[in-house]
């Protein structure tokens, strides 16, 4: 009896031991991946196999950071697309979700309405900048507004349809203790959307960068979307490749950001 | 005065093209502490019925008197404890608050609710699992939870829809002992919805058997007061029970041919 206890045992050490080894093996991977890209960019470019006018190379782009970042002028950009593109992000989502709940309290306004959703979705929001810009103004109200109409439309209708799906018998339940509609939303239909909601801010994150660059290509003034530009106009490439590794970054963690909550908000 | 009468109840589902006659003038009256069961085959308008009672679907024609007010005011629904076929616990509340959610929508909620939370949690066999969540019961458990969410605002009628019918034999069998027992005690009504012929014989006063299309009443079987007196576990092996279950089980056969 007591034989086969630590015999278990040392199986589901040796479980535990198996799972460390697989994790172990894909961070090598991932790391060697990186190391590997960067390496063979870094030797394509000086031994000139890529064009490094155009391509540039890693240590080109980390003398670029360590100048940008001692002269400050980085951060600057770096906060104002950031605050840009968060702003546009948390505009875009909780309007989606506001106008989604509207449409759900009305079946009658989200019928009336539904052609023009289906047409505003599929049109290409970033179309829309110039006329944004001109009635905006050249600034970060424009740039904002870009970053949050690109994910507004998407976001009503994917949470419009979550707020459609709900097992009705749970209403039910709710109407039978005599809940008003206003109550069945707040115990049900919200906190049941939830999941949809936070894949919906997932993609929210990708699509307002899309948003805020775009604008500060069309605004120019400031940004990381402005270096990228202005990296082209003067064909120094090392700049634009510097700000779009600046970008994924910071993509990367407002992601990670929003798994985090995620994790937080959806425990059952 | 009875606690609630179907007034010549009829529904019909209306879609573009035709519509169905899903009940046809139902009338019955239910006393305080009478226990009522529907039977009928599936399809025959059950749980069409039983939300009339309750109040979420006005019915086409006739209408549902409970304890001399028209179901339809708002206020009637916290008289009326509805449990559906499944538990439809809410995944992301924790049992109690599952339990609460009742008094909390009626904003009765105090210390002496959250008191009778626990003590309806030990009534049904759940004491210590206030916390835990939906998901981490068996079926059994969550039934009980949802009868005690449903039992937590003392309704004065009980209406449940097939409550044991996705549940394993022998936790029906401890159920419906439980529920009985229950409604006895504290002198409830309750109108129950099944296609069980056993299960309606040892639970109820009276059996209302409901033919298909359009759902009408077809006999109403008044059970023996011998059987009553006991537990349905012990009615089930009574010795008056299998001639009843013969007379309805003919009956509902009858019907399925139609
Ligand atoms: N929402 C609805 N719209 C249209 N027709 C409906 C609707 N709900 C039920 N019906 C129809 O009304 C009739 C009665 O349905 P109901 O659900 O009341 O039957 P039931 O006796 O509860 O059946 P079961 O035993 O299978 O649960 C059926 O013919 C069904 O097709
Ligand atoms: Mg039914």
């Amino acid at each position: 009896m007591k034989n086969t206890e630590s015999a278990n045992r040392e199986l589901h050490k040796a479980y535990v031991r198996k799972l460390k080894v697989e994790q172990r093996w894909i961070r090598f991977w991932q790391i060697s991946i990186f190391m590997i890209f960067f390496s063979f960019w870094e030797l394509a470019s000086r031994l000139k196999w890529i064009d490094p006018l155009l391509f540039s190379a890693p240590s080109k782009i980390y003398k670029l950071f360590i100048a940008k970042a001692s002269d400050g002028s980085l951060w600057m950009h770096i906060n104002v697309t950031l605050f840009e593109t968060v702003a546009g992000f948390i505009i875009g989502t909780f309007a989606g979700i506001l106008l989604a709940a509207m449409l759900w309290w009305s079946t009658r306004f989200s019928k009336i309405i539904d052609p023009y959703l289906v047409i505003l979705n599929a049109m290409p929001k970033v179309a829309l900048g110039p006329i944004i810009i001109v009635a905006l103004g050249p600034g970060y109200i424009s740039i904002i507004a870009m970053g949050a109409i690109i994910s507004i439309i998407i976001t009503t209708l994917v949470v419009y349809n979550a707020f459609q799906e709900i097992d009705s018998n749970y209403i039910k339940v709710l109407q039978s203790m005599g809940a008003s509609k206003r109550v069945c939303f707040k115990e049900a239909i919200f906190p049941a959307s939830f999941p949809t909601m936070i894949s919906s801010l997932k993609v929210n994150v990708g699509l307002s960068w899309v948003g805020v660059i775009v604008g500060e290509f069309l605004v120019s003034k400031q940004g990381l979307g402005y270096l990228i530009i202005y990296g082209f106009q003067v064909f120094d490439f090392t700049l634009v490749l510097f700000s779009l590794l600046v970008i994924a970054f910071f993509a990367a963690i407002m992601y990670q950001l929003v798994e985090k909550l995620e994790k937080k908000l959806i425990k059952h | 005065m009875p606690l609630l009468s179907v007034n010549q109840v009829s529904h019909h589902y209306y879609s573009k093209k035709d519509y169905t006659k899903a009940l046809e003038n139902i009338s019955f009256t239910l006393e305080q502490g009478e226990f009522i069961s529907i039977l009928g085959p599936s399809g025959c308008g059950k749980t069409t019925l039983l939300s009339i009672v309750a109040g979420l679907i006005n019915p086409t024609r006739g209408e549902i008197i409970l304890d001399e007010v028209s179901a339809a005011e708002p206020g009637n629904k916290a008289h009326m404890g509805y449990m559906l076929q499944q538990d439809y616990l809410f995944p992301w509340k924790t049992i109690k608050e599952n339990i609460m959610l009742g008094p909390k929508i009626n904003k009765t909620i105090d210390n002496s609710i959250k008191e009778r939370a626990d003590q309806m949690l030990e009534e049904v066999g759940l004491q210590g699992i206030g916390d835990s969540y939906p998901d981490e019961l068996s079926g059994g458990m969550r039934q009980r939870a949802a009868l005690a969410r449903t039992l937590i605002t003392e309704p004065k009628l009980l209406l449940l829809d097939e409550p044991f019918s996705a549940l394993d034999f022998q936790t029906k069998l401890r159920l419906e002992d439980f529920v009985s027992q229950l409604l006895k005690q504290y002198n409830k009504a309750a109108l129950l919805v099944t296609h069980d012929i056993s299960e309606a014989i040892v639970m109820s006063d009276r059996i209302i058997l409901l033919k298909p299309r359009p759902g009408e009443i077809k006999q109403v079987f008044r059970m023996p007061p011998e059987l009553r007196k006991i537990s349905p576990f012990q009615a089930r092996q009574h010795p008056s029970f299998q001639a009843i279950f013969d007379e309805v089980w003919k009956e509902m056969s009858a019907l399925e041919k139609y």
